[in-house]
């Protein structure tokens, strides 16, 4: 039987987070054949071809590996890369809230793109 | 198969050169070159053009204006590769072949934009998110100074040298020295990356023959032969990346090395792609120049400069040249041409005999970088 191949309405901006009970959440893909995870979430699987897929909520808690303050656009703004334990490196504003270093504990907050994260509180005693 | 020559390179200054068109900027290069080449255009089989903002045709719009035509003409994007790109497709055919002769150009006008970082694709989420190139590179100098204790000091020396060279070329965009102080005092474009740790916008081109053809070589009392040639694209990684490592470079280095039977303690000079100031760092290490976490004191000590074991970017690099994208992979391979036929005038290198060009392509979401081109040159002088 032919399959036409359909276009990935990419442009659209895809679906990348949503509010659970426990909190932002990530919204993956998982390939039900290979078990490859991705995100954003994908319709094709860069591994193994497959077109089926599973959605996966991910935590939103990651380490910030790095980050940079840009100061090209009208107003400056400070994004980084957050990796997440599950496995995928993010893309995402960072909201600076006194003195950020990198390899801080960071969380999700907001579900729009960009993808904003915050510094996560340590925890105390 | 006979080696593959470069018999004649040009280039014009880089900078911003509002009032000329693609074809304006390339074709006194491309005269010039042919002119230099001891080949009559009717012997040329076939032209490469690398760009990545000029737009459909713009190999045919410029060699229509030496006369050159009919011949087939390839049209090459891989963004800041792309005239690398160009030269290892005409070398890769020359090899197999199919041409004797062709003509490789690099071009680009980024002043067509007005000001500003390099236009990026949209249709990439990240990009879309706000990143730009400044600031991949700004995170890799965060995370220099972060495992490595990398100063803002050390980084600002980086552009120190640059300049330094730049002085001595003509072809450059900035031919004034600066300081460590200015360099920090200039204003934050991606912190901690100052503008004067950011290469330039401007616009440039650069033309070289190339060719297998024994008699053409003969003409020319130094000539440089190609002794590898490696084209890679980056590979996706979805989950963490080593910054400080990409692997693409390391790739491309260790292979063109291998194919060129040398190590990089016999290159006499490399240039490589010092978009930022970090970029040079990153690449001693990548460029096997030195042991990870050595490339500040191999800077500091002198080893790059003039005078040093392999200089490092003796035209000034990106960062002093100029980089206008598809044109500075070529015009790479034109300082290569003149360092090792002895015409480089103030900024030779003694007795410079191997020399090694590298240039990356960026940004993807999930690559170090799309694409890497490396060559590896040898002068070859005939009696």
């Amino acid at each position: 039987m032919n399959t036409i191949p359909q276009p990935i309405p990419d442009l659209d901006d895809p679906e990348v987070a949503e509010t659970t009970a426990e909190g932002v959440r990530l919204v993956a893909s998982r390939c039900v054949n290979c078990a490859a995870l991705d995100f954003p979430a994908r319709t094709v699987c860069r591994v193994c071809l497959g077109a089926d897929f599973r959605r996966e909520l991910l935590p939103g808690d990651g380490t910030l590996y790095a980050f940079t303050t840009i100061h090209t656009a009208a107003e400056p703004y400070t994004v980084g890369y957050v990796d997440l334990p599950s496995g995928p490196r993010v893309f995402g504003h960072i909201r600076s809230t006194g003195t950020v270093r990198p390899d801080a504990a960071v969380t999700l907050v907001g579900t729009g793109i960009p993808l904003t994260f915050a510094v996560r509180e340590e925890s105390h005693g | 198969m006979a080696d593959t020559h470069v018999v004649a390179a040009a280039m014009i200054p880089m900078g911003k050169h509002r009032s000329a068109s693609y074809a304006g900027l390339a074709t006194p290069a491309v005269a010039q070159a042919l002119r230099e080449s001891g080949v009559d255009k009717t012997a040329i089989d076939a032209v490469y053009c690398g760009h990545a903002f000029g737009g459909m045709l713009t190999g045919q719009r410029i060699v229509k204006n030496v006369g050159v035509g009919g011949i087939p003409v390839v049209n090459v994007d891989n963004a800041c590769s792309g005239g690398a790109t160009a030269l290892a497709e005409a070398h890769a055919a020359l090899q197999s072949g199919r041409y004797r002769t062709v003509l490789v150009i690099g071009v680009d006008k980024l002043t067509q934009f007005g000001g500003g970082t390099l236009p990026l694709v949209p249709e990439d989420w990240e990009v879309r998110s706000g990143v730009v190139m400044p600031a991949i590179y700004a995170m890799r100098a965060q995370r220099m100074m972060h495992e490595h204790g990398v100063t803002r000091e050390d980084l600002a020396e980086v552009s120190v040298k640059a300049r330094r060279h730049g002085a001595l070329n003509p072809f450059a965009q900035f031919r004034s020295e600066v300081t460590v102080e200015e360099v920090l005092a200039s204003r934050f474009i991606a912190e901690p990356l100052t503008l004067m740790q950011c290469c330039p916008t401007g616009d440039g081109a650069a033309a070289l023959v190339v060719t297998t053809d024994p008699e053409v070589v003969a003409r020319h009392q130094v000539t440089m032969r190609v002794r590898a040639s490696v084209l890679h694209s980056g590979t996706f990684e979805g989950g963490f990346r080593d910054m400080l490592r990409p692997e693409i470079s390391y790739r491309s280095a260790a292979e063109a090395y291998e194919y060129a039977g040398i190590g990089p303690e016999d290159l006499d000079l490399v240039e490589l792609h010092d978009a930022f100031t970090v970029a040079e760092l990153v690449y001693y290490e990548a460029l096997g120049l030195c042991k990870k976490g050595e490339s500040v004191r191999l800077l500091r000590d002198g080893g790059t400069t003039f005078g040093g074991g392999t200089v490092v970017n003796p035209s000034g690099g990106l960062l002093a040249k100029g980089h206008p994208v598809g044109a500075s992979g070529a015009a790479q391979v034109v300082e290569a041409f003149w360092q090792l036929t002895g015409r480089a005038g103030e900024r030779q290198v003694e007795g410079a005999r191997i020399g090694l060009t590298h240039v990356t392509g960026g940004g993807i979401s999930g690559f170090d970088h799309g694409s890497c081109c490396v060559h590896v040159f040898e002068a070859v002088g005939r009696g």
